[in-house]
């Protein structure tokens, strides 16, 4: 049988013997990107549940704490009126944050002494943390210039010259390509990919193993046209969910697309294709249709978070960084994230040459073993028969 | 034969005949902490390359350059002589962020002009751009109060009184059990408890698919004995297996682990059984071993994504907070951790409790559908 013939025959085991594996193959990289979407559609943490300890009881302490009411981060959920009632609070999880202003707190302000307002935040969970860090500065801030401003008037400076006495640097800031700090932008192009590779692992992994108690059916054909008959159906329907899935997150959940699709569709055909050899790979090694299915396990669960895709690789030490460089999603992930929210990705070139290797490397392995086991198999029946 | 007589069948062939049941009950939570330790093990960002383009060239200007420098957090790898090659070298990502500081800019702080320091950062990686930003708030501010006291001090205040004056509100911070903000100890636990759900289905998943292919070898022990003796030992390892993973991360990594250990091993045991009557349930419905890991491999994911043990329960919509409570990880994640680096977990009781019930009835129809299913091919033989 030729080409033509396997790459029939396999669509129709796809879509007709067994469905459910296409299903795998175009549902569920669609059913990820829509759940992941959901889960992040807050976008940002805001909403804080916020403790207020106010100590002063001042017009001044009530003004801080309007600025902590007015930002969106923070939600003031209960006054305390002591230490205890407020450690109990923060422990019980009735908020993650506490603000607690001294006594005398404005008094000291007018006399010209520093006051201190203190924080105590709940941080098991770093994502609160990362917010109240990235937003109190800011606004204790801006109240002690307001308040440093006042006090420098009373020295007879004029308001604007008090201004650029008490603050005399400020920092600006521009954040590039993600500006809202938007979780969806940071996380659904990365998932989306991952969902991808899983959803191809887990319905092409089986697709030699099985093929070794039929082999009668395949004997004048070539192992190479098998294998290339076989990837042909995978690669476009694997192509299809790369589409569909960035269009979900691009389209409802509305993470920016600013790269050219050229760029982004090269990158997904060949992506799509790498995992596609890594999984003939496994399935060609696999004893049976059930290793063959379980053994790439050890690629696809670490393989996300090895990526450089959330820790970046700048933060890894040696043995991470190597063992992140034989991923293949490592060279997908972040770049596509970067042709989405930037526009472009400096690596895409030399990121298409490495996953083109890695393709090469693992189709010509899935080759040969599959030969291998294909002639052995073969020469077992033959043996049977002449008996 | 009775369930004692299942239960001894079943440990053998969870360590003998199909040790790789074993493999995946104490493998695969082992591993997760072994390699996640080992890409966590910085604990936080640090030497974040950055690009310096200094326009004034003054002392005071290489002071705010000394201040990035010093601070660990930044790496600075390259001085650029002009905004192009600044920018060149930002959007080549060879540095993460870059630091300008305008000309004039020691001359505009005397004349009373306040000038910005300006930081670009990258920010299509959240956790660099989120910690660069909170970083250079702290550096500046500390650079504009030490001005401000300076300035003050030179119209004839006394330093002290000057600082007072410039810096009337100061903000301390007290950041309680994960006082570092180590990554490490807010990811790893969480991951391996993903890995320990992942472990228990698939030793539950080989183990009940095998029953189903061979309906005929239990037929005269009744329903439940078989359910309670195949389940009893997963039960058990799984628990066990919850155990030596909190040992290891602790031992090896450091992970802290304040809680008592009463309370960790009434949730570690109540997962531990939920997880094993889910897997029960979820291989009845399943053809082959071969469906069931597909299916138990597109779960881990999502399980772990809506537990609400990252992206927090609080900031997810009603849609998405509906889903995460069909999770039963959802209960026990982000409790453990409570448990292990604050000692104490609010929701304990109640997440142990909706634990048992999800359980329960769990148990219950997988005891249903193996009995259904013995039955119907006793009838059609």
């Amino acid at each position: 049988m030729g080409l033509k013939d396997v790459i029939k025959y396999e669509f129709s085991y796809l879509f007709h013997h067994n469905w459910k594996l296409a299903l795998i193959l175009l549902g569920l990289p669609i059913l990820y990107s829509l759940l992941f979407g959901f889960a992040y559609n807050g976008n940002i943490v805001k909403n804080i549940p916020t403790l207020i300890y106010d100590q002063d009881q001042s017009a001044t302490s009530s003004a801080l704490i309007r600025s902590f009411a007015d930002s969106e981060r923070y939600t003031i959920v209960a006054q305390v009126l002591s230490q205890e009632a407020m450690e109990e609070k923060l422990q019980d999880g009735e908020a993650i944050v506490a603000i607690i202003i001294p006594p005398s707190f404005a008094h000291d302000i007018k006399l010209g002494k520093s006051s201190q307002v203190l924080l105590t935040i709940n941080s098991a969970n770093i994502m609160f943390s990362n917010a109240i860090l990235g937003s109190v500065q800011e606004i204790v801030q801006s109240f002690s210039v307001g308040a440093g401003q006042k006090s420098v008037e009373g020295l007879s400076q004029l308001p604007s010259q008090a201004l650029s006495t008490v603050a005399p640097i400020r920092l600006g800031v521009r954040v590039l390509h993600n500006p809202t700090f938007s979780y969806s932008n940071f996380m659904l192009a990365g998932l989306a990919t991952n969902g991808l590779q899983i959803a191809i692992m887990i319905s092409i992994c089986g697709i030699l193993a099985r093929e070794f108690a039929n082999f009668a059916l395949w004997r004048n054909t070539s192992s190479l046209t098998l294998i290339a008959g076989k990837i042909v159906p995978y690669w476009l329907c694997s192509i299809f969910s790369f589409i569909t899935s960035l269009s979900i997150t691009i389209i409802f959940f509305e993470v920016p697309f600013r790269g050219d699709i050229a760029s982004l569709l090269l990158l997904g055909c060949i992506f799509t294709f790498t995992i596609i050899t890594v999984g003939l790979f496994f399935s060609a090694i696999a004893p049976n249709t059930i290793s063959a299915v379980q053994l790439p396990m050890l690629y696809i669960m670490p393989s996300y978070l090895f990526s450089g895709y959330s820790w970046p690789t700048l933060a890894m030490n040696d043995f991470s960084r190597g063992f992140s460089a034989i991923l293949p999603i490592t060279y997908a992930a972040d770049c596509i994230r970067d042709i989405l929210l930037a526009g472009y990705s400096p690596v895409l070139l030399t990121n298409l040459a490495t996953l083109l290797a890695f393709a090469a490397v693992f189709l010509v392995l899935a080759l040969v073993i599959f030969s291998l086991r294909r002639k052995k198999t073969l020469q077992a029946l033959d043996g049977e028969v002449s008996l | 034969m009775n369930w004692r007589y299942v239960l001894t069948r079943e440990i053998k062939q969870l360590f003998l005949q199909d040790p790789k049941r074993a493999m995946y009950l104490f493998g695969a939570c082992a591993l997760y902490i072994l390699l996640f330790g080992l890409l966590y093990g910085p604990h936080v960002i640090s030497a974040v390359p950055i690009a310096i383009y200094d326009e004034d060239q003054t002392s005071v200007s290489r002071s705010v350059i000394q201040a990035f420098d010093d601070s660990e957090r930044y790496q600075i790898i390259a001085y650029a002589a002009s905004r192009e090659e600044l920018e060149g070298l930002l959007h080549e990502k060879q540095v993460q962020a870059t630091i300008t500081i305008p000309i004039d800019f020691s001359r505009n702080i005397k004349t009373g002009h306040s000038p910005s320091v300006l930081v670009d950062v990258n920010g299509t990686n959240l956790i660099i751009s989120n910690s660069v930003l909170s970083s250079a708030q702290e550096i500046i501010q500390v650079l504009s109060s030490k001005a401000a006291t300076m300035k003050l001090a030179s119209t004839g205040q006394l330093p002290e009184q000057a600082f007072h004056k410039a810096i009337p509100v100061t903000l301390g911070m007290r950041i309680l059990s994960n006082s570092t903000l180590s990554y490490l100890d807010f990811f790893v636990l969480g991951l391996a408890m993903a890995a320990l759900q992942q472990g228990i289905f698939l030793a539950v998943g080989a183990s009940m698919i095998y029953e189903y292919q061979n309906l005929h070898e239990l037929q005269e022990v009744p329903t439940f004995q078989v359910i309670a003796g195949k389940l009893l030992p997963y039960w058990f390892f799984g628990t066990l297996s919850f155990i030596m993973a909190l040992a290891l991360s602790s031992l090896a990594f450091h992970v802290p682990l304040k809680g008592d250990y009463t309370s960790l091993l009434a949730l570690g045991t109540v997962f531990s059984f939920t997880a094993t009557a889910l897997a029960s349930v979820i291989a009845a419905t399943c053809q082959d071993e071969v469906s069931f890991t597909q299916f138990s491999l597109a779960y881990t994911v999502p399980a772990f994504i809506f537990s609400g043990y990252t992206w927090p329960q609080h900031a997810m919509d009603t849609l998405s907070m509906i889903i995460s409570s069909t999770f039963p990880l959802t209960y026990f994640a982000d409790t453990v951790r409570s448990l292990m680096i604050t000692g104490h977990a609010p929701a304990l009781q109640n997440n142990i409790l909706i634990l048992l019930l999800i359980g329960s009835t769990l148990l219950i129809i997988s005891t249903l559908l193996y009995s259904n299913k013995r039955n119907s091919l006793l009838l059609s033989k």
